[in-house]
């Protein structure tokens, strides 16, 4: 019964370990391309902010180089957490069920998406605030989203670093008792 | 280490093999290797017990403290 169930962790951390590949490589194509979008395309900016009063031909090239390198960070994170996910998985494969190396890439993916979750919301304010700059005073916006997305975002990132911390706990536990004769 | 593990000693005066201890307190025979070079963190009141039993001895007579000399 258990020969079977882990036989079946392992093949689905097979494939969940090359899903996580996959998203890295979508994740930085997109990236990558919307980064393109947004620096050339000045229209592509103004697509994107769509409730922000902004005129898309006023916006300086250092205002998008910035507006680019901050959506960067989030998108370095992401790469990073599910490069640690993809670890987490890669070790499930061989057989490494609660070690400190799992637990810990589980905990890292967890503050990755973490530090997501609560930099996204700070980005779109950043950004809104730049791009709005060179409106006359009176015009400049500051604007602070906070939806039911961002909640739930929060909730699942805070709960997988929480997961991955206890379990990282749970496996210096194992260790230790492995000492133990 | 200032505790010293006499399982050998004790092995020794009751004429009986790590192997045959390994089998009567029911551990593998590398768990009673490492117990008696003393590396292990620590020793579970259970094997203590089984040890005890097997060797009829006490606890004392298996481990020895030494103060390390600095």
């Amino acid at each position: 019964m258990i020969d079977k169930q882990i036989t079946r962790m392992i093949q689905l951390s097979c494939a969940m370990r090359w899903l996580c590949w996959l998203s890295i490589c979508l994740v930085a194509l997109a990236s990558i391309a919307t980064g393109a979008t947004w620096f050339f395309e000045r229209a592509a900016l103004a697509d994107h902010y769509t409730n922000t009063s902004f005129s898309a031909e006023n916006v300086s090239i250092f205002a998008r180089a910035t507006i680019i390198l901050i959506n960067s960070v989030t998108v370095i994170f992401i790469c990073r957490g599910l490069a640690a996910l993809a670890s987490l998985f890669a070790a499930l494969q061989q057989r490494e069920v609660l070690t400190t190396h799992s637990t810990g890439q589980l905990r890292l993916a967890g503050f990755c998406l973490l530090f997501v979750a609560i930099y996204g919301i700070a980005a779109r304010t950043v950004s809104i605030l730049i791009l709005t700059n060179d409106n006359p005073f009176g015009e400049r916006e500051l604007v602070i989203g906070f939806g039911t997305n961002e909640l739930f975002a929060l909730l699942m990132a805070g709960t997988l670093f929480v997961l991955g911390h206890v379990l990282s706990i749970a496996a210096s536990i194992e260790e230790e008792n492995k000492g133990f004769v | 280490m200032p505790i010293i593990v006499q399982l050998d000693v004790m092995l020794a005066k009751r004429k009986m093999r790590s192997k045959e201890l390994a089998e009567i307190i029911g551990i593998t025979e590398q768990n009673v290797s490492l117990l008696k070079s003393g590396k292990v963190r620590g020793v579970r009141f259970e094997t203590l017990e089984k040890i005890c039993e097997a060797l009829d001895c006490q606890p004392g007579d298996l481990l020895e403290f030494t103060t390390e000399e600095k």
